[in-house]
């Protein structure tokens, strides 16, 4: 990785471009390419730029051939364990009906092969009001999830996961997807693998890195 | 591997204060130096956005001037457009809080529901009844948006008395100044229904955090 040059000692033209890449990755909802700025293409800024973020508890992630940013994980832990930030239990449930019925269904039928959150088969809303949760509680967490820009609008009254999916580290990814497979098959031989690994996860916290591939 | 001391980590504190919008400043003249200094090592500015009469000051993160987002089309940067029944019930609350252009909008001067739903009213040849899906249309589409800025810190306060959130407080300079040129075209409170003249959709043009 190339030493990062901290903001404030760069020339203020490198400066300015380094805060207008800051203000891109930090705000855009699609990666953004990496040929729209200066300091997204040159290693040194790229690196000065991770700093930025570093500074702020931030990541720089590589995602689909752009730039996003997203929360460093050890401090997303802390932040979740002052439950700041976080969704509501009625949020929590919806969104993981959204995503059994929009990623891991599909995922383990063979639909979909790709990785990628966005990947996802749309799920009707009456899917969803099959379940326990009355339809008004559902309703009132899609909405705030769609403002949140974690699930959007599908085709013919469908939902699906949107752009915030792509500001998770490789690490909150592995998490989220393992989190669904103890959810679908909490018996599964994969569950009884994934609660014995993160047994022994809970005795450290997650690393804190500067710059993460994430696809 | 790095331990985050979360008593004094100022990456922690700044991304507590990224998740939250807005908090309480360190009481400590050091403790608030410490923050200046980590947010503009971080590229980012402290903002006072302590209401008036608030006996805690309280601060959020905003941008330095002149790097705010770009919402110009040309950046190859993509971002999600408010929806428009939003940009309007904005523009409403806004001109109706915001009784000096020569000033920052923030904190501005209070106002009521009902007076944001009028001057609203005045805008109504821009908009267009739309059924979100989710049955909401008309007046309670206008709640809703009302609602979700205030979710958002666009507005804060009960519908008795209402008023603009960290948010706004948050602009710029570069943007208030961008605002102040459209400031005749947001719709006056107590106006007449179609009342205001032109597009009222420049404050979509402040939507960076």
């Amino acid at each position: 990785m190339t030493a990062a040059t901290p903001l404030h000692d760069l020339a203020p033209a490198r400066q300015a471009d380094v805060l207008a890449a800051l203000a891109a990755v930090e705000t855009a909802s699609l990666p953004v390419p990496e040929a729209s700025f200066r300091a997204l293409q040159d290693p040194a800024l790229r690196a000065s730029l991770a700093q930025c973020l570093d500074e702020a508890g931030r990541v720089l992630l590589k995602v689909h051939g752009g730039w996003l940013s997203g929360y460093d994980d050890a401090i997303a832990a802390h932040l979740a364990a002052e439950g700041l930030g976080s969704l509501s239990q009625d949020e929590r449930a919806v969104l993981a009906l959204v995503m059994i019925h929009c990623v891991a269904v599909p995922r383990a039928r063979g639909q979909i092969s790709s990785e990628s959150w966005l990947e996802a088969v749309p799920v009707p809303r009456s899917e969803l009001e099959k379940s326990q949760m009355t339809n008004v509680r559902i309703r009132a967490a899609l909405t705030r999830l769609k403002a949140a820009g974690i699930l959007r609008q599908g085709p013919k009254g469908t939902v699906r996961p949107s752009h915030q999916f792509l500001r998770l580290t490789p690490y909150m990814s592995r998490r989220l997807w393992e989190n669904l497979m103890l959810v679908a098959q909490p018996d599964g031989v994969m569950a009884s693998v994934i609660r014995r690994r993160r047994d022994r996860e809970t005795t450290r916290p997650p690393n804190v890195h500067h710059t993460k591939e994430s696809s | 591997m790095s331990a985050v001391d979360a008593a004094t980590d100022p990456r922690l504190t700044l991304a507590r204060l990224r998740a939250a919008g807005v908090n309480p400043a360190p009481t400590d003249p050091r403790g608030l130096a410490t923050l200046f200094a980590a947010a503009s090592r971080a590229g980012r500015r402290l903002v006072d956005v302590s209401p008036p009469g608030s006996l805690v000051q309280c601060v959020s993160l905003g941008w330095q001037d002149g790097s705010e987002p770009d919402a110009s089309e040309d950046t190859g940067v993509t971002r999600l457009e408010a929806a428009r029944e939003l940009a309007l019930v904005l523009a409403a609350a806004l001109r109706c809080c915001w009784p000096d252009p020569d000033r920052h909008p923030f904190p501005g001067q209070t106002t009521t529901f009902e007076t944001i739903m009028r001057a609203r009213s005045a805008l109504d040849s821009h908009s267009v009844v739309i059924d979100d899906g989710n049955g909401a249309t008309g007046i309670q589409h206008r709640r809703a948006a009302l609602q979700r800025l205030r979710e958002a810190g666009y507005l804060t306060g009960s519908d008795a008395e209402l008023r603009l959130g960290h948010q706004v407080g948050l602009w710029s300079s570069t943007q208030v100044a961008a605002l102040r040129r459209a400031y005749d075209l947001l719709p006056r409170p107590g106006a007449a229904a179609g009342e205001a003249a032109g597009e009222a959709d420049e404050s979509e043009e402040v939507n960076g955090r």
